[in-house]
């Protein structure tokens, strides 16, 4: 006797069951407050869509959504690109290989946290590395976390410096599962490096990618350790993500209602962005 | 011997085992445990951390019949989580609470009246001892007394006499802004270019632990408010531009405030004053302790009375501490009480001083022979400064982020070239919106 689909479904309980718990259970929960108006982690009255309507009017949200945009596609281009060029430098499973690629996972181990102070003071212009080669080359390099303009620069350099070596770990894993024959196959029937790169390991390599470019860009997205403790979201709010503003919102301003609005504009935001980069991939053939 | 073996043994009378567990029960069921959230921890060694468990021990001689549980927190968080634990119904019975955090208790409602359980039986002799009476009107909303001060604090400008001396400058000649935007210069050492030493640390970061001079220099020009009535905050005026220029000015105009201070907190300045990468620093003279003990030059510190415009007047104490408030929702609401009556009462205080290392906040306590010693001197000189100049925020008005809001005009203005009206209008407008 074969089971039915039915009996299928029966699998799918537990997953759904923790789904539910710790997905939909805080997003509706999240919706129900963003619609109230929440002081002091009270319930207030019913404001429907007046917190959604006064985030959006606010020229310092409308800024954070622009940083936001700005930090996870900068993030994610460099990120990415680091990743896949050590993933490459590194394929290859030798002592030296097995050795960098430790070296490089070091950042990825170390807590967020800690790795964010850790470049707090190596950029700080008064008392860092930076201040060391100032004083020995002198040098007059300018405040770098001080500087509009250099801020959001460290900020991204602090994700590259971290994440690198996640998209290095995804794309490997990619690599690895190309089988071997077919590269040695193009390369007896004459071709070349950048023929075998472009007609075999990429296309094989694409949903890799795309699954390391969801990860890297919901990260960025939504990280709130690197702008919280690099750059404080400044300065003149240059860094000022919407991850960051929701943290103050609700829990400095303490008003739970707007910083819930936020969240959900954040998650249509994650959502908007991976169906773009689903459409980029699934114009390129890399999913159905 | 185990309980089975005593109830079976043929010589024990069953009554009288019946009259003892009679007797013991009501003994067992008047054993109180008190919890308390701090973000001290009485099994540490630090002075406040010892300070404690002595009172909790005194306390639990006393009361034969009480216990206190510590729940050790992170300071914080530990209003925010005090506050939220009554929504959930899981909140201590007692919870300590940060000055900062005071609009938070104060309009969540989550605290007892501590009124009738305490100062209301106060007589007037022991109203008169108190040091900072204005601290605890501070705590009073619609007549309520929700909590009672444990230990006051004050943000407060460091100095090291060493540099002092050595740039030939008398502490007590610093009275203005002026004054101390050339002493600073003086006390600025620069080597090939590099500023080996700034003359002020200002933290200007968007951090909730920053606190501006200009904020203390609006301050003084409003006679210590910063809130009009209904908690209209006060920042966008002519007194709010002449603060902000001059905060501003010690970075762009008179070069002695590193242009990073905009992504300094606190705890970064601190760092460095510790270091001898800086000269003054304004800290909440809570860390003063920490400072000697941890810099090399530490028995150099000192704290300088707020510069102002206005010679004849030093700028304000801007006033904050460490409070007790006991739960609504605790069901033993009288020995809390008690307890927090104990730790913010005189004998309490005692400890707190020494060896907590804190200014006792009733006269009779520093009249005690063993506080004539000059090392307490530092507190007695900060007790004056407080009488002089304590100014407190309404309890009521959301002041949390209102320094950030100072601090996040002044990169406006330095940084992006915005007019200094303007840029404190937007101030004015996040800290209005947060009420």
């Amino acid at each position: 006797m074969t089971a039915g689909p039915r009996h299928a479904y029966k699998y799918l309980w537990p997953a759904l069951a923790l789904e539910a718990a710790f997905v939909f259970a805080p997003l509706l929960l999240s919706i129900y407050y963003s619609l109230h108006k929440v002081r002091y982690f009270e319930l207030g009255a019913m404001v429907w869509f007046g917190n959604y309507l006064d985030v959006l009017s606010h020229p310092v949200f409308l800024n954070s959504l622009q940083v936001t945009a700005l930090f996870s596609l900068s993030a994610l281009f460099f990120t990415f690109l680091t990743g896949f060029g050590l993933a490459f430098f590194l394929n290859r499973d030798g002592p030296m290989s097995v050795l960098l690629r430790t070296v490089v996972l070091i950042p990825y181990v170390i807590a967020m946290l800690v790795g964010s102070m850790l470049l707090k003071w190596l950029f700080s212009a008064d008392a860092g590395l930076i201040a060391m080669a100032n004083a020995y080359f002198s040098l007059t390099v300018p405040t770098i976390l001080a500087d509009p303009k250099y801020a959001m620069a460290a900020l991204v350099a602090n994700a590259i410096w971290r994440d690198s070596a996640f998209a290095m770990i995804m794309l490997m894993a990619g690599l690895k599962s190309i089988p071997p024959s077919l590269i040695a196959a193009a390369r007896i029937d004459g071709a070349g490096w950048w023929m075998t790169f472009h007609r075999i390991i990429l296309p094989l390599l694409k949903p890799a990618m795309l699954i390391t470019m969801v990860r890297l860009l919901l990260h960025f997205a939504n990280v709130l350790t690197f702008p919280l403790i690099l750059t404080g979201g400044g300065p003149n709010n240059a860094t000022d993500t919407v991850a960051l503003r929701i943290f103050r919102v609700g829990f400095e301003d303490y008003d739970l209602g707007r910083a819930n609005a936020m969240a959900i504009l954040l998650c249509i935001f994650n959502v908007c962005a991976v169906m773009l980069l689903l459409a980029a991939f699934r114009k390129r053939g890399a999913v159905a | 011997m185990n309980i089975r073996s005593i109830i079976h043994a043929p010589r024990m009378p069953k009554a009288a085992l019946l009259l003892a567990g009679c007797t013991l029960l009501p003994l067992a069921a008047a054993a109180q445990e008190l919890t308390m959230w701090t973000f001290l921890n009485p099994a540490a060694t630090s002075p406040r951390d010892v300070a404690l468990k002595q009172i909790i021990e005194k306390f639990e001689a006393k009361n034969p019949g009480v216990k206190i549980k510590v729940e050790n927190q992170v300071w914080f968080t530990l209003a925010e989580k005090f506050v939220m634990a009554h929504r959930s119904r899981s909140a201590p019975d007692i919870g300590w609470v940060n000055g900062e955090n005071m609009g938070l208790l104060v309009n969540s409602n989550v605290a007892e009246d501590l009124g009738p359980l305490i100062t209301n039986k106060w007589t007037p002799s022991m109203r008169k001892d108190l040091v900072l009476p204005q601290a605890y009107e501070w705590l009073k909303k619609d007549g309520k007394q929700h909590a009672l001060p444990i230990m006051a604090l004050s943000l407060v400008l460091f100095y090291r006499r060493d540099l002092f001396r050595e740039a030939g400058i008398d502490p007590a000649s610093v009275k203005t802004w002026d004054d101390y935007a050339a002493a600073a210069a003086k006390m600025q050492v620069t080597k090939n270019g590099q500023v080996e030493r700034w003359g002020a640390g200002l933290h200007l970061s968007t951090d909730k632990t920053t606190m501006s001079f200009g904020a203390n220099a609006l301050m003084a020009m409003q006679n210590g408010q910063l809130f009009g009535p209904a908690c209209k905050p006060m920042l966008a005026n002519a007194n709010g531009v002449k603060a902000l220029e001059m905060q501003a000015d010690l970075i762009r105009k008179h070069k002695v405030a590193s242009p990073e201070s905009f992504a300094y907190t606190l705890d970064d300045v601190v760092d460095q004053f510790i270091a001898g990468k800086v000269a003054t620093v304004s800290s909440g003279n809570g860390r003063f302790g920490n400072v000697v003990q941890k810099a090399t030059w530490g028995k150099e510190l000192g704290i300088l009375p707020w510069p102002s415009f206005d010679k004849a007047k030093p700028g304000p104490q801007l006033m904050s501490g460490w409070f007790a408030a006991v739960s609504k929702d605790s069901k033993q609401k009288e020995a809390a009480a008690r307890f927090v009556a104990f730790m913010t009462g005189p004998e309490g205080m005692e400890l707190w001083t020494e060896p907590g290392g804190q200014v006792p906040l009733f006269h009779s306590v520093f009249e005690k022979p063993q506080f004539k010693d000059s090392r307490y001197d530092y507190l007695r000189d900060l007790a004056k400064l407080w009488a002089q100049s304590e100014v407190w925020l309404p309890a009521e008005c959301n002041a949390s982020r209102t320094f950030v809001d100072l601090n996040t005009a002044t990169q406006r203005v330095v940084l992006g070239g915005e007019p200094a009206l303007k840029a404190l209008r937007e101030a004015e407008a996040a800290t209005s919106a947060r009420q």
